[in-house]
This record gives C-alpha cells, structure tokens and sequence, in this order.
C-alpha cells in the first residue's frame, strides 16, 4: 500500500503531505526531512527507487517540485519460505506512472500547475489526491472520470455560497 | 499537517464536518482525514458514528425521477473517504452494514470507495469479513472496471493476510489475467496468483505459460516485470508430483534471465534497479542460473561501480550466488578496493558482504586461509566500520583455532597488530614504507589478536622468523617477545592518549602472562635441547629480564584499575610473580642473569598455570554422540585436583598453613578463601596460586575471575566463618554463588534494601529481567538464612514479587514519558510498537476462515431501536424463580462485558422488566420464548465477541434474526391474551 504522499520543493520545504499510516507528527517531521535530504541529493541520473527504513520511497521531480511516494511491503503474517523480501511492495515502475499521471492530472486542473497553484489551493490538491487514492489504495486513473467529479463536488460546493445563510 | 499537530482542534473538525454547507464539510472531512489523532486514542471519533451513518444513508435516497439527491453521494464519498482513514473497531462494527449496502450503490463512485473502504474496516474488525465476503465476490462481475479494479485491490491484500481463503478463486483471477487488458488491474492480478501459488502448487504450473506469454507480448515495463517476478515465484512450485520438471521451465527461466539482463543493461536507472532486484528473486530459485550466463555477471559487477548506492547495494546482494572456488579470490579482490572508495553505510555492508560471503557454509569457499587471514587483517585496518569489527575479530579468532596450519600466520599478523601500535612500530612502517599505512585497527580486533598471540604464544618463534616483520614496539625493545609485552601492557592505545577499554585491558593482562611464560619456556627448552636445530628464536636473558622488568611495571599500573575484571587479573598476575620469586622493578638489585634463571625456574609453573590445553576441533561424529549422553555430569574439585601435577608448586615446600612440607596441600584447594588479604607473603603466594589454578583456562572462563573479583569487593566481615582464611566444609558451589553475589549479606534482607535494589531496577528502564533477577537473588539469600524463617520470607518475596511488577509497570510507564523528549528513542519505539499493531491486525485478518460456510451465529450486527412488541406473557409462578437466576446472571454478565451493544443490553433490560409488572393468571402457553429469545440473541453477539456461551441457556434455539422473534413472541403475547381474557370472561 501506499503510506505517504509528499511533494516537496527544491528548498526542501513540504508543500504537501498526505499519510495513509497513522505516524504521530515528530515521526512525520523526522522522516520528511530525512527522506527529503536523501532526494535532493541524488542525482538526475540515479534511478528514482530509495530504500529507507522498510519504505520503498518512490520519486520523481517536476520542474522544482519533488513527488514522493512511500510504499511499504505490508507485514507477512505468513512464514517466509522463498519469497524474497522484495516482494510485496506496490509495483515500482507503477507508482512511478501513478506519480505521472497525478501531475498530468493535477495540470489538467489548474491549467498548467506550479508549485503556487499548491500552496494557494491546498485543500483542492487534497481532494483531487482523495479522488485518485484512498486509504492507500489507487482508486482511480482516469483523468477525466477524476476531473468530472472534481468538478461536480466543487458545483456543488459553490452552490449555496454566501455570506449569510 | 505541515509538521504540526493538530489534535487540539479534533473536535473542531467534527464540528465542521457536521456542518450544512458542503463546502464547509468538505474540509471538515479533509481535516478529519488528515489531522485527528490515531483514531484508536481520540474520544471525538466515538462522536463522527452518527454523522457518517446519516451520510452513508443519505446517499441511497436518490430519486430517481428528479435526479435530485445526486449530489449526496459526494457527501457520502467524503464520508466514506473519511471514514477508512479514522476507521476503528467500533466504527466498523456500525457501518459495516452500510458500507455493504453501497456495494449495490447505482454509482460507480460510491462502489469502487465503499469497496475499498472494506478493506480498512476488515482490519480493525476481522470478523466483519465473514459477513461480506460473498458481496465483495459479487463486485468481481461489476460492469464498471474500475470497480473491478478495486475489488481486486482488496482481493489482493486479503489474499497477503491468508492466500488459503481465496484459492477457490484463482479460477476467477485467472480468467481475468487473460482477457483483461488494464495493465494496472493485471500488475495486481498477477501479483494475486503470485501469493496463491505457494498454497496451490498445481496452480504454478498452470500460471507459467499465460505469464510467460504475457512477458512476451506486453509493452508495459510494469507489466513485464510483474510477470517476471511472478515467475520467480512460481518456480520452485513447478515441479510434478513425481519431481520431474516439466519441459518448458529451462525455457522459461531463459526467457526470465534474459528479460532481466535487458532490464539490467538498459540505461535507465529505474529498470537497471528493477532487474537487480528481479535477479535476486530469480536466484532464491534458481541459484545456478548466473553460472550458465557469464555475460550477467559482468553486467552485475559493473553496476557495484555505479554511482547510486541503491543500486550498488542491490548488485551486493547477488554476488554471494556468484562466488565459486575458483573466482572468490577475484571477487573479493574487488570487493576490497570498492571498500577503499565506498564510505558511511555503504561499507559497512561491503564489509559484512565479503565476511558471509567467505564464511558461508563453514569456509567452503575459501581455498587459501592465510590469503583469508590477510584479507581479514585488511579489513580491521578499515576505518568507519565499528559495528562490524566484532564480526572481523569472531572470524579471526575462529580461522585461528580451526585451521591448524594458518596459526602460525594467524599469530604473526596478530604480532603485527600488536606491536605497530607502539611508537616505534609507527616509526618502522613510515620509513620502511610498510603496507599498513595508516595503521588503524578496528578496537575490537585487538583483543582477538591478544588472544590468538597469546594462545599461541608458542608458535611466535615460527611466526617472528619470517622476514619483514617488524619486532620493536618503541626503541627501547629488546626484542619480540619484549615487543610484545610492552605492546600487551600498555595500557593505552595507539596515540597514547586514550585508554583501551577495559575488557580488552583484561585480555591482554592474561595474555601478557601466556606470553611471559612462553618467552621462560623458550629459554628452557634452549638449555635442554642443545644444537637442536629447530630452535628458531632465543629469548636472551636482556630480553627476558626486560619483559619481566615491564611486566612487574605495568600490571601495577593494571592492578590499579578501576574495572574489576583487570584490576583482578593484573592482581593475581602480579602475585604470581613474586611468588615465583621476581622481584618488584623498582628494586635495582636484580640483574639481567639472575631475573632469567628465576624465570627460567618458573617456566614449568607459569605454563602449568597458564597455559590451557589447546582447543581442539571436535569431529560431528563426536559431538552427537555427547549430544546423545546429554550434558556431562558436574566435575567436582577433588575430582580435578587428583590431576593437579603438584610438583610444579616447587617454591611452596615450606610449611604454610595450606602446604605441609611436602608440598600437599592440608585441605584443598577449595578451602582456600579469596577473600581475605593476609599481610604476610606466604599467604599472598597461596592465594595468588590458588586463583591461578581455579582458573584453568584463564582467557577462556571468565566464571573464576568474576567470583574472585567480586570477593575482592565484598567487605570482609560479610563472608560467614572467615577464620583465618579458611572455610571448611563449605562447598564451593554455594561460595561462589554467594560471593558471586553483589547483594549478599550474611544476615536476612533488610526490607528496605531489597525495596531499593528492586525500585532500582525497576526504574533503569530495563524493566522485566533486572527486576526478576533481583528478586530471584534474594529468593536464594532468604534460602540460606535458616528454616524458621522461610515463611516469613516467603510472604516477603511474594510482596517483593508484586512490588517488582508494580515497579516494572511503572518503569515501563517512566519510559514511556521519557520518550516523549528523547526523539530518536521514542521514533523507532513508537514505530515498532505501530508495526505490532499493524502485525495484530493482519493477524487477526489471516484468521477469518472464509471456506466455512456462514453459520447460523454469523449475523450482521444490527443497529435498529428494538421496539418492543406486545407484551409476551410470563407464567408468574413458574417462570418466576427462574428468570430471577436468569436475571442475575445476565446482570453479571452485563456488567462483566463492557456497554458494548446498546441496542442489546437495551433489549435484554426491557424483556427482562416484565416479571415487575407480574401476570397473575397463568398463561398455557409456556413462557419460554422471552427467555430463549433473550438468550439467543445473546449468543449471537457473545459469539462474535468471541465469548463463551453463556452456561445458563436452556433449549438453545437458534433463530437466525431477531425479528423473527419478534414475530415469535408477538404471536405468543397475542395468544396469551387472548387466553387471559378467556379466563376473565370465565
């Protein structure tokens, strides 16, 4: 499953950070900075798979903006016989193109996206990361079916706006 | 959120996420989700029940002619959201209804999130699983494939927790593996057949072909590394049931090696990564494969020189199923200078990589040992890698004591080692330019070479004969053997500055000793085997007085440790010689002569004493047959003295109070006490032989140098009976114990004391073992104290006991709030206490059996208001005395099990009520149907709390719903009053 969704500037400060595992806040803070160090200093040409403390950290950079996602094998209730412990781990190269697909996603929505358009609408990035994930889990990857509800939510959020009420 | 914690405004959120205005709700939720406190610890959860429910409710009103209400079912898809990442056990138990019902939710949207919604709750409430497994099944057929998609989402994570649920199944996947063509849905679906496989072997044959067509014809890189690594795992399944292999697996394996080495030799980083990995699950299977194909291993070795440690690390782990014979010493060869460029955590495991690798399975790669021993001198002269110096020095000393014929290779790196730490070692390897430039030994390593030097000590003739081996350990060295005394007994390292820590300090005092004794022997065996032509190396009689002469300097120094272990060695090292006659080295009057012969008189003694009988390998044979006659039989003391070549105690002839004029000894060696120091020499000489013989094997038995350093710390009045000494009739056993013991006092435990040790414990943070052993200590004293008060003690250490697990919990708590400072300690608790209960859950998940079919007791928990029928009529005299009992038993049981169903304890209450209102005419009927339905429904919930039955239930109807009660007992509250007015009329 997913554990962690973080997206983070060159700067290395969150601008985003969504966690499927419940981790109380100083362990948050410590393996952000932590995984956030070791991104930024890995270089274009090495492959974009880390392994940090039982995470498979997967990441890629747009512009100036890192996306990392955290996998984590689940814990095997079964005795380990051949497998090895690579296994179990969301598919790498599939949380990569998940990865893509969140910015392209993302870009689709805000015409084209910049590290602003996160900061300034933090809780729309939220929902529009709900639509895609939920609990850890890719529920969506269609573009158009998460952008339709998006936008339907967002209607209907609008709907009865106004001040007094 | 952004690095804060925001559980102060929990109820806030809830608050807004109750709120009318969607827009407001929506981030309540997003709050909610994000921001609560782990759900099992935050009270305002208990408060969101209510308020998803409706939610989820809400969205089944939908109408369908007006189209109004669709907007509900963002509400509930927020709620839903919502509700999988605060999910708990009760929330689950309350929804779980619900969320089921969704599953047949016209939309999409609210299918594929109630779906995978599911998955959470089953994990906080397993049972739950049991009840809506067959929807779930259901959801496989869904039209819409992104419902399909998650369906098998969960399918798949179930299918981790407990693959034997869902094998009836694989019929199903395996369908969907052929003819879907999402590659996100197959990733998952292959990775499902994957973790089938080990439970349905048959299914790894079927399943080879359509992954190897898949690897074949996909164009999706996941896909095709999916399937890959799919076929690994089928592997070793695939053999038929009479061990043949069917005739496609080398084809298929071929095809898996050369997917991979693509993936490999590809540029791009991400796939080289991948096929690294894919190797290593390939080779769990197929160890041999890399042997047949050269051109991967070139390809794997060269990714050890790519710059991302990922990688590099990765290619690290396969190289231990490329080591053959023949190219080990290649590899390491390599191995060892990436060593040189590698740094941080990267080392550490090429270090630990090069040990298994060589030490596999007993050596059986290594051809060479003395090339092993330089390999092993090279890596302790690494820096940065202390965690692993253990690890060098284990097989340091192992190589030496196994491998006869490489101890003397052994001895002469370890002389090496030794004697380089010394200024004049320094000055020889920079002008000779020697090969350990920098000369920096891994600290563990030193001991090990202290051992092996002085385990061996005979074998350092043949060792120092060699060339090139510097012998002068500052300019003052006379010679080897003076080398290495100064080596062993300087107490501080290298630079002279720090002081080596004192377990390695211990050791080389031992050593020292061995080596000390051997230097006399050498002197010895000169004289008596004249023009032998063997004899190698002669220690002169400069050399030997100067190592005496450093030796009597330095154990005093030693002697004054504070360490117990060395001040304890170097003590009874000291006695030893001056009882042999040297004299202290302040005394100017010894000359080099006269301090040789005196040590050469010694040499048998010193030996006798010091050096044990070497170790020797014990062939497999031997040794199950030891195994077999079970652990060997306690060897008493007069039994071991009756070996004791007593003439060796030459020096003791005269009388003392322990040795007649023959040099027997009056009582026995074990009558000696350790404790007391006698003022005059004689005494000092027995005590200090004394030790030397109840420590055999000096380096090797710690056992006789922790009683008697602890004897050193015992004030003297507390040893019982310490007349003169001697303590007879006392068996060593129990001495030991006792002297052993920090806590011993001679009279009964002071409470208060025993309050402190074990308080003590307690609050060390250490808390189980520190306090038992406590109390099991003073179990053993309370023992010996004398019968009349074993009662008394008893009851003591009961209460000791309770305090120590009072303590303990306490101690625990103290830890636990000390974490809260310390950051890093309370990071990796916390985190392993997270992943138990991670672990519990999925326990607890793998433990539903879904192969059973529903029982009766299996019913969805219910939430209704239970409305209580017409009365049901209750026979008052009969009845009555019964359900009294009953209605005890039910109150005890009710307040025994938490409140945990409302709706049910309120069932129970109200049937319970009648007998207050008392039917004074007597119903035909009989009045069972309240009771048995009371406890009915009862069973069904205690049996999905997994309770006992309860023991008091008569006629165990089971009826599958409480509304048929209802029914039931409607129809009997009408007869019955239709009865009653019957009788009025009469």
């Amino acid at each position: 499953m997913i554990s962690f969704i973080l997206m983070v500037n060159k700067q290395g400060q969150t601008r985003l950070s969504s966690y499927y595992e419940w981790m109380d806040m100083q362990e948050r803070v410590a393996l952000e900075s932590e995984i956030i160090r070791k991104c930024l200093s890995r270089s274009e040409l090495q492959c974009s798979f880390l392994e940090y403390r039982g995470f498979k950290v997967i990441y890629r950079r747009y512009a100036s903006l890192f996306f990392i996602v955290g996998t984590k094998a689940d814990f095997d209730v079964r005795v380990k016989g051949i497998s090895s412990d690579a296994d179990n781990y969301e598919n790498e190269l599939g949380m990569l193109e998940f990865i893509h697909i969140l910015v392209e996603t993302m870009d689709r929505w805000a015409g084209s996206i910049c590290e602003l358009d996160i900061m300034y609408q933090l809780e729309q990035v939220h929902f529009l990361l709900d639509e895609m994930v939920m609990n850890g889990y890719v529920i969506d990857t269609n573009k158009s079916n998460i952008l339709r509800s998006i936008d339907l939510i967002e209607r209907e959020g609008n709907k009865n706006e106004g001040m007094f009420r | 959120m952004m690095g804060y914690t925001m559980s102060w405004a929990a109820f806030a959120a809830v608050e807004v996420m109750s709120s009318p205005r969607f827009a407001l709700k929506r981030v309540g939720y997003l709050a909610a989700c994000q921001g609560l406190d782990q759900p099992e610890n935050s009270p305002v959860v208990l408060l969101t029940t209510n308020l998803l429910q409706k939610e989820l409710r809400g969205a089944n009103v939908v109408d369908t002619t007006t189209g109004k209400g669709g907007e509900n079912i963002y509400h509930a898809g927020l709620a839903i959201n919502c509700l999988s990442n605060i999910a708990t056990e009760d929330l689950g138990q309350a929804l779980l209804p619900e969320l089921l019902h969704m599953l047949n939710h016209p939309s999409p949207y609210i299918r594929k999130k109630a779906l995978l919604c599911l998955y959470k709750v089953f994990l906080k409430y397993p049972q739950g699983l049991r009840l809506s497994y067959e929807k779930i099944k259901l959801c496989l057929e869904d039209p819409h494939p992104s419902v399909v998609s998650c369906a098998v989402n969960v399918i798949t994570e179930l299918a981790e927790k407990n693959p034997k649920n869902y094998l009836p199944l694989a019929p199903a996947f395996f369908k969907l593996l052929t003819s879907s063509a999402n590659n996100w849905m197959l990733i998952k679906v292959v990775k499902l057949l994957g973790s089938l496989v080990p439970e349905e072997p048959r299914l790894a044959r079927k399943l080879i072909d359509p992954l190897s067509g898949m690897v074949k014809s996909t164009h999706a890189k996941s896909l095709l590394y999916e399937s890959v690594h799919a076929i690994t795992l089928c592997l070793p399944y695939v053999k038929k049931a009479d061990g043949s292999q069917p005739a496609n697996i080398p084809d298929v394996v071929e095809l898996c090696v050369e997917t991979l080495r693509s993936f490999v030799s590809d540029s791009d980083q991400n796939l080289k990564y991948l096929g690294l990995v894919g190797f290593g699950s390939l080779l769990l299977s197929q160890p041999r494969v890399l042997h047949s194909h050269p051109e991967c291993r070139g390809l794997i070795l060269t990714c050890l020189s790519d710059e991302d440690v990922t990688i590099r690390t990765r290619a690290l782990g396969l190289l231990k199923f490329m080591a053959t014979k023949r190219n080990l010493v290649d590899l390491i060869s390599q191995l060892l200078s990436h060593v040189e460029a590698a740094s941080g955590e990267y080392r550490c495991q090429l270090v630990e990589e090069i040990i298994r690798m060589c030490s596999s399975n007993k050596y059986e790669l290594v051809m060479d040992f003395s090339w092993y021993v330089d390999v092993l001198v090279i890596l302790a002269g690494v820096r940065g890698i202390e965690n692993q110096g253990e690890m060098i020095a284990k097989q340091w000393m192992d190589v030496a004591w196994r491998v006869l014929p490489v101890r003397c290779y052994a001895v002469r790196r370890s002389l090496e080692i030794l004697i380089c730490r010394g200024p004049g070692g320094a000055d020889e390897a920079l002008v000779g330019g020697a090969k350990d430039g920098d000369r920096h030994f891994v600290p563990e390593v030193l001991p090990a070479a202290a051992w092996i030097v002085g385990e061996y000590s005979q074998l350092i003739p043949d060792g120092v004969d060699e060339e090139g081996l510097n012998t002068t350990f500052d300019a003052s060295s006379k010679g080897p053997y003076h080398a290495l005394m100064q080596a062993l007994t300087a107490p501080t390292d290298a630079a002279g500055v720090n002081p080596l820590p004192c377990p390695t300090q211990a050791v080389f005092v031992q050593n020292a000793m061995k080596v000390f004794s051997a230097a006399c022997q050498r002197n010895v065996e000169t004289q008596n085997s004249h023009g032998m032509s063997l004899e190698k190396l002669v220690c002169s009689d400069e050399e030997l007085h100067a190592c005496a002469e450093t030796l009597m300097k330095n154990l005093v120094i030693y002697a004054e440790s504070t360490d117990p272990e060395v001040k304890e060695r170097a003590f009874t090292s000291y006695q030893l010689l001056l009882s042999i006659g040297l004299l202290p080295s302040s005394n100017s009057f010894a000359t080099a002569a006269s301090t040789a012969s005196t040590c050469r008189d010694a040499a048998a003694t010193l030996t006798y004493l010091l050096t044990p009988e070497p170790m020797k390998p014990i062939s497999a044979k031997a040794q199950k047959r030891l195994a077999a006659e079970g652990p060997p039989s306690p060897v008493s003391v007069r039994d071991w003295e009756k070996g004791v070549d007593w003439d060796v105690f030459w020096f003791a002839k005269e009388e003392t109070p322990w040795f007649d004029k023959d040099g027997n000894v009056k009582g026995s060696v074990e009558n000696i006490s350790f404790t007391k120091h006698l003022s005059n020499s004689t005494s000092g000489e027995v005590k200090a032989e004394a030790m030397g013989t109840a420590e055999p094997i000096p380096a090797m038995q710690p056992f006789g140098d922790v009683t008697s350093a602890a004897a050193e710390q015992v004030p003297f009045g507390n040893i019982s009976n310490a007349t003169a000494g001697v303590n007879i009739g006392q068996a060593p056993s129990t001495s030991h114990h006792r002297v052993g013991d920090p806590f011993y006092l001679n009279s009964t435990p002071s409470p208060t004391n025993a309050l402190f040790s074990s308080k003590g414990a307690g609050m060390d943070g250490g808390p189980g073992d520190a306090t038992n052993t406590a109390t099991t200590r003073f179990g053993v004293l309370t023992l010996d104290s004398g019968g009349e008060s074993e009662e008394d003690s008893g009851r003591k250490q009961k209460k000791k006991k309770k305090k120590a697990k009072k303590n303990q919990r306490m101690g625990v708590a103290i830890a636990d709030s000390d974490d809260e400072d310390d950051d890093h300690v309370s990071r990796t608790k916390r985190g392993s206490t997270g992943k138990g209960d991670r672990a519990k859950e999925y326990a607890n998940l793998a433990l539903v059996d879904l192969t059973t079919p529903l029982g009766e007791d299996d019913v969805m928990p219910r939430n209704e208001h239970y409305v209580v029928p017409n009365r049901p009529p209750v026979r008052a005299d009969e009845g009555h005395q019964k359900q009294k009992k009953k209605k005890k038993d039910k109150e005890k049981k009710k307040s025994s099990r938490k409140e945990k169903h409302p709706t049910t304890a309120a069932v129970t209450g109200d049937l319970l009520g009648f007998d207050a209102v008392g039917f004074s005419a007597p119903a035909p009927l009989p009045a069972a149907p309240a009771p048995t339905l009371v406890s009915s429904i009862n069973s069904a919930f205690d049996d999905l709390l997994g309770l006992e039955m309860p023991p008091s239930v008569e006629a165990p109807t089971l009826i599958q719903h409480s509304e048929a009660n209802e029914a039931k007992a409607g129809k009997a509250a009408k007869k019955a009053s239709k009865k009653a007015k019957k009788k009025t009329k009469q």
